[in-house]
């Protein structure tokens, strides 16, 4: 890559991410048109990007980088400082190697020209450079043999009309860089941005050989590898759906590694990362898990702001892994933050605020503070019974909590009709296979092992493992926590 | 030799027709092809192309724009592009007065696909098509409604094509589907999914795998209620889209479906491709005419009195080549071209003697002008403050509002041009209509009171 004197505008990460956001190139009508028409140049083509402000030249000059890597082009780009001469620019152009007509080649202002009488300085050094392009024209057609991106803030195009009009009259395209529009913007969005936006596919539905048959049809396409990432993800799920765990696992990294090499946007890693966190949760593969978790939060802590839901939802995922994967005390401060964070933004009875009180409550638990977590879990299974209705899978979740909670009291009495309710439930809505009831089927014959009563406890133990026999994996740690439990009912009876 | 006068006037009827035409048609004439930030086809295919696996888009103008000539352009645009095109009308398998509910759109979506892939003879689908599945799924959840299951059993156990017939003429099977289906979206919605899946792997087993497959679902966008059940119908289509506009998203299958002009006024971030109004004038305050817009209303009316019939009907071109009768038809029928057939066609009926003279063109003019007559004098009011401002003129969030301004886009009195932006204007009937009646309805100012003298 030829680089030349100057800096391109820093982004730190945050402020690359929020970028992203506002300019969303991936599904931006602007960009989309833009990266069509460089494609569909098969020599020198004059590209003029102008955009609202001097950070998203820079988002748009690495996402062009990227592109053109990734479309086997190579790169070559410009950054014009103060004090870069007139005639520069040309001879820098003028000496670049014979190029594909894949590669790209990109001008624009360094980091100086920021702030204070920077924009002005910005216009009079342009206004030099533009000029010698002007006379230079003929040769920077013959030699340039890919597209040329001189790029900079909205109002550059006139420096050029002005000061290189020979050169502006073969211009291929002025590309006029705006905000994308946000999702429910109607009136405003160019044609193109109709269907970009269109998300939303069911993503553990549908037969994932037919989605995979379609993500191999975009191979070998450069410039849809993102989309086939997209397939990969949604062919993964698809198997985890069918509990088809290895070929899930292939795709979903598959996936990952694919949006990693492509720079995909961070809502699209977060989204793949969540995946694989949460598929490895259901395999009771926890440390993969947590790994998948704390890199999906950490996603999201730099691409969004502090309190926005998808900040909350990684901290309450992180909440769902099982006490012995991780630093007990050193999570708690996080489950307040997120109860705290979702009472406020969300309200004191939105489920998602109700099911960071029982993560809180079921992690009091775990840290042994039974008593204070008793009127947590009975606080969000009141509130959610009567918000989301008795039979709603968070109320079932809390119900069993508080089921756990009364039985490791001592209180059997007690637990025992919750269990029963939590079981009938579940059998009901969720089935008798599902995971949960199984769980629930556990319970129960825990409770009637602990009153005593060892054949009801050993039929329940043997249907939870039966049912987790087929619908878990061998390693599962809920599986050979119900095997154990069996086989120590069956020991005792002999 | 030619034909006597009252063959040839029948003739030029039937050629006057408003019929979709495909565009091979002799008739055909690009209306919007010369740009292509303004033509449908364009953008509409473009989309298809640019994401490749799936998408679902929004297609949207006044009954009459040409939207079916526009989608049938797009199928063969599309099928020269090498994709699977399938199209299904609404009309035949909806009601289109009545209420809609998600379930039912789910339900004609999957059995019109079915129909189609059944007419293109894929065994697979054949073997096991929509209706019989949509019965499987009534029978298992609806086993407490015995009339709908006889009545299910009479439906799709019989003949092919039932489905259709019933859904659009038996209210009361819509009634009861509706009651069966009501609580149960998420399990036909997965029905319904897997039936697409399936028909995909049909497509794919068949023609390989590298074809991209288009359903183009049109006609739906002539849902619009009676005088007494139009709040019912913009109620029931506003809720469908409002809250289960994923249900149609349809995995790996590019989807396109025509909607009423008025959704994307009442369904805030729908995203509609419109088929706007050819534009006859500018949109300025003195509304200079559009040369470019006057000339392809022309070259319609050139292609269907062809062979000398202009002359032999409207009578001899003056210096710039235009006949004045057609001109005053064009110019009444304000860009719309289903008013620029009906107009033709009255003024053909009313003709005695050809050419034709200036009075049975008024005649006809006024003819169109009295269908415009719907409106108030409140109506009036407001009308003009759309013509003056070329803007929508209504509230966004009163109901009322936006429920006066739907109907009359409906009715097209208030007309959608785009030329980059949006801007509205009135029908040009209506317009001098509401001019004389704001005009009358001006209030007199009241003389100045005069100061007592001390």
């Amino acid at each position: 890559m030829a680089t030349a004197p100057g800096q391109p505008h820093p982004l730190d990460e945050r402020e690359y991410a929020a970028l992203q956001r506002r300019y969303a190139l991936g599904e931006n009508p602007d960009w989309t048109a833009f990266r069509r028409h460089r494609s569909f140049c098969q020599s020198f083509g004059l590209f003029v990007l102008l955009a609202p402000e001097l950070p998203a030249v820079e988002l748009a000059r690495r996402t062009a980088h990227d592109e053109t890597l990734a479309a086997g082009g190579e790169w070559h780009h410009f950054f014009i400082t103060p004090d870069t001469a007139p005639g520069t620019v040309a001879r820098w152009l003028l000496a670049l190697p014979p190029l594909t007509p894949e590669s790209a080649v990109w001008v624009s202002a360094s980091i100086q020209f920021t702030g204070g009488d920077g924009p002005a300085l910005l216009t009079t050094v342009w206004r030099a450079q533009a000029a010698i392009l002007n006379m230079q024209r003929d040769l920077l057609r013959a030699r340039i043999t890919c597209p040329l991106i001189l790029a900079g803030p909205n109002g550059m195009d006139a420096v050029l009309r002005e000061s290189s009009p020979d050169l502006w009259s073969v211009r291929e395209s002025v590309v006029r860089l705006h905000p994308a529009p946000a999702a429910g913007e109607a009136a405003s969005a160019s044609p193109h941005a109709q269907s970009l936006t269109t998300t939303g596919y069911p993503e553990d539905q549908g037969d994932p050989h037919l989605t995979l048959s379609e993500a191999e049809r975009l191979t070998g396409n450069p410039t849809q590898t993102l989309l086939r990432a997209d397939l990969l993800r949604r062919a993964g799920n698809q198997f985890a759906t069918r509990q088809q765990w290895d070929q899930a696992a292939q795709c979903l990294h598959q996936a990952w590694t694919l949006q990693e090499q492509h720079h995909a946007l961070p809502e699209t890693l977060a989204r793949t990362a969540l995946g694989l966190g949460l598929r490895y949760l259901e395999w009771g593969n926890y440390p993969e898990a947590r790994t998948w978790l704390e890199r999906h939060r950490s996603i999201v802590e730099v691409a969004y702001p502090p309190d926005a839901p998808e900040v909350l939802g990684s901290l309450n995922n992180l909440a769902i892994l099982p006490s012995d994967q991780g630093d007990l005390a050193g999570a708690e401060p996080l489950y307040r933050r997120a109860l705290e964070a979702r009472e406020r933004t969300l309200g004191p009875e939105h489920p998602d605020t109700l099911m960071s009180l029982n993560n809180l409550a079921v992690l009091l638990k775990n840290q042994g503070d039974l008593a204070g977590a008793e009127p947590l879990h009975r606080r969000a299974l009141e509130a959610q019974e009567r918000t989301l209705g008795p039979e709603h899978p968070d109320t079932l979740t809390s119900l069993n909590n508080l089921a756990i909670l009364l039985f490791q009291q001592g209180d059997l009495a007690g637990a025992e009709p919750l269990y029963r309710r939590a079981l009938e439930a579940r059998e009901r809505t969720l089935g008798p296979e599902h995971p949960d009831t199984l769980a629930s089927v556990n319970n129960l014959g825990s409770l009637r092992e602990q009153q005593g009563r060892r054949a009801e406890a050993e039929a329940l133990y043997a249907r939870a493992v039966a049912g987790a026999q087929a619908k878990l994996l061998p390693q599962h740690p809920h599986r050979l926590q119900w095997e154990r439990n069996l086989a120590r009912v069956r020991g005792k009876g002999k | 030799m030619p034909l006597p006068d009252a063959l040839f006037l029948k003739q030029q009827f039937q050629r006057c027709n408003d019929l979709p035409l495909v565009p091979d048609d002799p008739s055909y004439v690009p209306l919007y092809e010369a740009d292509p930030r303004e033509d449908p086809v364009h953008v509409m295919a473009s989309t298809i192309a640019m994401l490749e696996v799936e998408s679902v888009q929004y297609f949207s103008g006044f009954s009459g724009a040409g939207k079916t000539t526009q989608l049938h352009r797009l199928k063969q645009h599309l099928e020269n592009d090498g994709c699977l095109v399938f199209y299904a009308s609404a009309h035949d398998y909806l009601d289109l007065s009545s209420p809609l509910q998600i379930t039912e759109l789910l339900l004609v979506l999957a059995g019109a696909f079915s129909d189609c892939l059944e007419d293109r003879g894929y065994a697979d689908i054949k073997a096991d098509p929509f209706h019989q599945r949509a019965l499987r799924f009534i029978k298992s959840v609806g086993t407490d409604i015995s009339s709908v299951l006889e009545m299910s059993d009479a439906l799709f156990g019989s003949k092919l094509g039932k489905l259709k017939l019933t859904l659009r003429n038996e209210p009361n099977f819509r009634d009861q589907l509706r009651t069966l289906l009501a609580n149960r979206l998420s399990e036909f919605k997965g029905t319904v999914d897997k039936f697409f899946e399936d028909g995909l792997k049909a497509i794919r087993k068949a023609d390989g795998p590298d074809r991209r497959v288009v359903f183009l679902f049109d006609q739906l966008e002539q849902l619009r209620g009676s005088l007494s059940n139009h709040a019912a119908v913009m109620d029931s289509v506003q809720s469908l889209f409002r809250t289960n506009r994923d249900k149609l998203l349809i995995p790996l299958i590019h989807f396109v479906c025509t909607v009423p002009p008025w959704l994307r006024f009442v369904v805030p971030g729908i995203k509609t491709t419109m088929l706007t109004g050819i534009r006859l004038w500018e949109n300025k305050p003195a509304r200079p005419p559009r040369p470019t817009g006057l000339d392809q209303m022309r070259a319609l009316l050139a292609k269907r009195f062809r062979d000398g019939a202009m002359d032999r009907f409207f009578g001899p071109a003056d210096a710039h080549g235009h006949h004045p009768g057609a001109e005053r038809l064009i110019s009444a029928s304000s860009g719309v071209l289903r008013d620029l057939f009906r107009l033709v066609r009255q003024t053909i009926i009313l003709t005695i003697n050809l050419p034709v003279d200036d009075a049975t063109i008024t005649a006809a003019i006024s003819d169109l002008r009295n269908d415009y007559r719907i409106f108030a004098s409140s109506d009036a009011r407001w009308l003009h403050t759309v013509a003056t401002e070329r803007e929508t003129a209504a509230e966004i969030g009163d109901p009322a509002s936006i429920e006066r301004f739907t109907r009359f886009v409906e009715q097209h009195a208030v007309l959608i041009f785009s030329n980059g932006d949006h801007w509205y204007d009135l029908h040009t009937l209506v317009r001098e209509d509401v001019a004389r009646i704001v005009a009358r309805a001006k209030p007199k100012r009241a003389p100045a009171r005069k100061k007592p003298t001390a």
